[in-house]
This record gives C-alpha cells, structure tokens and sequence, in this order.
C-alpha cells in the first residue's frame, strides 16, 4: 500500500513537471491529463476507517495517521478527431480500488458523431449524475475536493445522445443513455459486488439560462448478479429457508434482477465570481424503503482563493424486515437477528456532512484546496465503523467523524 | 520634513522637490495606452514649493495619489470579437458569445458551427476578454473547460498565439470567430461584438 502510495506520487510529480499545454480542438491528436495529490486525516477512535466511496477498499484511512490514498489519482485522457463528425477517445485512470490496488482502468472509451449540436457516442461511458458534467473525480474541475453526494454506479458500455437547441432566451438540451454497468463496490462489512452486466437506462432533460441550470433526470437499473452469501450454496442461502419470514427477507436482501430506480433534480448557478449547487434525489426499488438525499454548496471567488462551504443529508427510512424468529428464543436466534438486522442497515444511508475549505489557484492549470468535514452518521456505506457492528441496529445512535483534508488538483 | 515616514517620503519624492527654489514650470505626466497616448494634464505649474501651505500639500498629495493609483492600474484596451468581413453575421449578442465560447451552442444565425479562438495560455487579451464577458478568472474557465473536456462532451476553443494569428484564421475562416484589440482591426475582419467599458 505504501508503495502503491509512493509509486502514484512519484508519478503524479512527473506529470506535473511535464504538464504541457491543452491541446487545441482542431488538432489531429489530443493529450490530456488531470490528476490529485491528497491526503486526509481524521482522529475518530474505536477504529474507524474512513475511505471516498463504496468503490474503495474496506481498508480505509486509519484515525491518527495522513492517508494519501483516498483521494489521490492520475487519468490521461486521448482523443483522436478523424474527421468534423467523428472523433474517437480513451480515458484510463489510476485510482484506489476495491482490492486495495491503483490497478490503472479504462474509465472511458468511445466513439463519437457529432453533427452539429447533436452527439451520440457508442462505447464505455459515464453516466451524468453531477450538474457539472460527468468528470466527478477530476478535481481540478470541481470546487470541493469531493462530491457531496457519490452516485454508483455509474461507469457503463453503451450508447447516449444529446441534443442541444434554443428555448426562449435559454437552452434546452435533451440527453438519452443505455447500457450494460461496469465496476465493483463493496460495502462496510460486504464482500465485493460486481455491478457488471446490469442493464441501465435514462435520460436528462436540462434548461440553462444565463448563470443558471436546472437538470431533472432518471435512470433505471436492473442489477444482475446476486450477493455471494445468496448465491446457491450460500451462507445466507441456506439459512434464510429456515427462517418464518424466510421468503420475504430474500426479496429484501437479494440483488439478483432487482430494478433501482435514481431520480435527481439539480439546480446550479455559475457567474461572476459566485458559484453554487443543489440537488435532491431518490433511490426507489421493491421491498426497500425510498433513499433520499439533498446537498448544497456554494464558493465566492476572491482572487485566486475560493472559499466554499458544502451541506449533505442523506436518509434512508429505517425500516426493519423482521426474520419472524422473536428476540429471547436463544442467544443463537437472537445473534442471526441481529446479524441480518446489520445487513440490511448496509444498503441504506443516514448520515449528514457539514463541510467547509478553500480552493486556492495558485498557478496555471493547478489547485490546492483545503476541507474541514464535520459528518455526523448512524447508517453510513463509505465509512468503515466496527462498533456499528457490536450494538444492535435497531437502537443505533448517531456518531461523528471529523474529516481534514488537502488535494493538490492538476490537469495537463 | 525633519522626520518623516515611508509613505511621507513617497508622497514627498512624487511631489515637487522641497526647498530648491524657483519655479516648477509646466511638469506634465502622460500616460500611454497600447501606444495610444491620451489627453495628457498638468501635475502643478508655476508654483513655488518652498513655503507651500498645509492646503497645498493636502491638494497635491492628493493628486499624485490619484496619480500612483492611475499608473498602478493594468491597462484596459478596447477589446473587439471579430468575424469574416465576408460573413453573413452582422452581430452576436453578448449571451450568444457565451454559448459560442463555454461550448454550449455553437450555431450561429447563418447555421453554421461557429469555430470560436482562444489566444494560448495566460495571455493579457484572453484574461481580459473572460473577464469582460463573465467576470471568470483564466483558473475557472480552465477548470470549466476540465469538466467538459474530460467529460467528453464538447471541444475547447481552438488555441493561437498572438491577435496576428486571431486576424489571419478568422479572415480565412468564415466560421472563426476570435477576439483582439481594437487597433489591430484590419479590413478583412468586421466586428460583432464590442465590450461596453
């Protein structure tokens, strides 16, 4: 890990020693590049272990240490314009991963028809969750140091569309996508999920004008593979049969053939030197309770130093299936409660971050920022909490973690 | 003047020299602007300094404050958005201009895709010309042309080095559209977007 860390940063360097100018548009060939140095740190005892999103290692940042490789990546980005219409482009990107490694990624690939203010591309893609286009993990291109809110997943092989026309004294611009999903995730005490294969769809419907944009959008999913633990053969598998409410706690907990419906409703502003953004969205599926979330935040330019705050909550109704077997029958039956009580906690999200940092353009091409995150959790999928384990879920109260991060972002 | 402190003694050095004697006659101060010289007025004539009033200094100190503070400001010149003096476009109106250079539609009145230039780098006119036209630094448009860049959605404005460049792609090109000072102007380009000061 400490390798991996070093080798990442030593790479990072040579790219920012070799930064070189953005390629202009009606070049032939296109080289880009971006990448984060970060670190963070926390000092919340008990053993937690704190990491960006579910698609990183359980192992996360440990309390008293600066951990570098929760926000730390490089991607370079090559596109290839054969023509006025058609152009082609691969995005590889090297960031922590489920299996602890920075094993580099094809993040995109594609191939893109253009035809005046209408595209389509056809390959592997990202779905667009963020308002400020789908480059959530370039850093230099964002204001906070991370999304308030990470949506997954979202990296698929398909096609989208979008179309772009004047509307009144705006524009309205009208985005379709579908395909099949790629990438990991793990949860806090799961093993790895692959998302791969689950066919997805949507679209976007947007309005800007002037210094706003307003976004609604929808996608649907249906997930493909099932949990390990319901897998035939399964621990979860055989013992669930066994069980009163048997039946109905498989409908909760299998992800086989499930359909997740997202919907989010953006707004941003951008002029002068103020910049900001809003969002809501719900995650609805059968026999689950309907995840919502709604974050906020602002910056003001002053110079070269943007100064910006960031609010999120996050909530999941917590709404227990019951097994059917009482409490008090055994110690056994009571500890299979509270097990399958813990894992249907890992799928829901109740937490709320409070941030605070500074963005500082400090040289061409280059930024340094600074967050404070005051995030306050009772069911939380990023972070790692070990004691949420040992106390039943059903009574579970709030915790705090206190979050200081630095990123220096760069793109070349 | 027994004693006096660094901003005295800025104040003293840019008035006149105290207690030489005689008159000051006619000290001027011109200012130039891209080498356009402007109105040019008196500091203070024909005025002996030696004896001056505590009104008299108040007076010119102020002035030569004025002063400093003139001569400590960047030069602003008279930036022009230009086209084919053969174009069918007559004039882009400021939230056009935008959608042209932000990559958000690029169509212009006659149809056509309008290819918009960028002067490379951290040039004086490309900082002026965002400044004027969103009041964004060069770090936020670099990082707005990151998101869209690696996003894969739209292209940034083609980069040239100089206004020399910008004169010679847009009177080629009835597409291009570039920005540069208005004394550069030649009869090959029209203008259609003139920044309001």
């Amino acid at each position: 890990m400490l390798r991996a860390s070093v080798a990442l940063a030593m790479i990072l360097y040579a790219a920012m020693l070799s930064a070189a100018e953005v390629a202009p548009a009606d070049k032939r060939f296109e080289l880009h590049g971006f990448g984060t140095l970060g670190a963070v740190y926390h000092n919340a005892p008990g053993g937690i272990l704190y990491r960006r999103d579910i698609s990183q290692t359980v192992d996360g940042a440990r309390a008293g240490h600066l951990s570098s490789e929760q926000d730390s990546m490089l991607g370079v980005q090559v596109t290839s314009n054969l023509n006025n219409q058609f152009s082609a482009s691969v995005q590889v990107m090297s960031r922590l991963d489920v299996y602890d490694t920075f094993a580099p990624q094809i993040s995109m690939a594609y191939l893109k028809f253009q035809e005046g203010e209408t595209f389509v591309r056809l390959g592997r893609l990202v779905a667009e969750t963020y308002m400020k286009g789908d480059s959530a993990e370039v850093g230099y291109a964002n204001l906070l140091v991370r999304q308030p809110i990470v949506f997954y997943p979202r990296m698929f092989e398909g096609l989208d569309a979008e179309t772009t026309q004047p509307l009144g004294q705006g524009l309205l611009r009208i985005k379709g996508a579908a395909g099949s999903m790629v990438g990991k995730l793990i949860s806090a005490g799961g093993p790895v999920y692959d998302t791969g294969g689950s066919r997805g769809g949507g679209g976007a419907v947007e309005y800007s004008l002037s210094g706003w944009t307003g976004r609604f959008s929808v996608y649907t999913l249906k997930l493909k593979n099932e949990l390990d633990a319901l897998q035939p053969g399964g621990e979860l598998a055989a013992a669930l049969p066994g069980l009163p409410n048997g039946a109905q706690f498989f409908n909760v907990a299998s992800m086989k053939d499930r359909r997740l419906t997202y919907k989010l409703l953006g707004l941003a502003y951008d002029a002068g030197a103020i910049q900001g953004g809003a969002g809501w969205s719900a995650l609805s599926t059968h026999d689950w309770p309907v995840a919502r979330s709604l974050y906020a935040f602002a910056g003001y330019r002053i110079e070269q130093l943007t100064p910006y705050f960031a609010y999120s909550v996050q909530t999941t109704p917590r709404q227990f299936a019951a097994t059917g077997i009482p409490y008090g029958m055994s110690a056994a039956t009571d500890a299979l409660n509270q097990v399958l009580a813990q894992g249907q906690t890992g799928v829901w999200l109740n937490q709320t971050d409070f941030g605070l940092g500074m963005r500082y353009d400090f040289a061409r091409n280059k930024a340094l920022k600074f967050q404070l995150e005051h995030i306050r959790y009772q069911d939380p999928q990023s972070i790692v909490d070990p004691g949420l384990s040992t106390a039943p879920a059903e009574t579970r109260g709030y915790k705090v973690l206190n979050l200081y991060s630095i990123a220096l972002d760069f793109v070349f | 003047m027994k004693s006096r402190n660094s901003a005295w003694y800025l104040f003293a050095e840019l008035s006149p020299p105290p207690c030489r004697g005689g008159a000051r006659e006619g000290v001027e101060t011109q200012m130039f602007h891209n080498s356009t010289p402007i109105p040019t007025f008196p500091l203070q004539g024909g005025r002996s300094v030696c004896g001056a009033s505590g009104f008299y200094w108040l007076k010119n100190g102020l002035l030569s404050c004025f002063l400093l503070l003139c001569c400590a400001l960047p030069a602003r010149a008279e930036l022009v958005v230009v086209v084919c003096a053969d174009s069918s476009i007559e004039h882009l109106s400021r939230q056009e201009l935008i959608n042209i250079y932000m990559g958000r539609y690029r169509k212009l009145q006659n149809k056509a895709l309008a290819i918009p230039l960028d002067i490379a780098g951290e040039s004086p006119e490309r900082r002026d010309f965002y400044r004027r036209l969103l009041d964004k630094t060069l770090p936020e448009i670099n990082a707005y042309w990151a998101r869209l860049v690696f996003s894969g959605k739209t292209t940034a404005p083609a980069e040239v080095n100089s206004q020399r460049e910008v004169l010679e792609r847009v009177a080629n090109d009835p597409n291009a559209i570039g920005y540069m000072e208005k004394n550069n102007l030649n009869a090959r380009v029209k203008v259609v977007y003139e920044f309001e000061d």
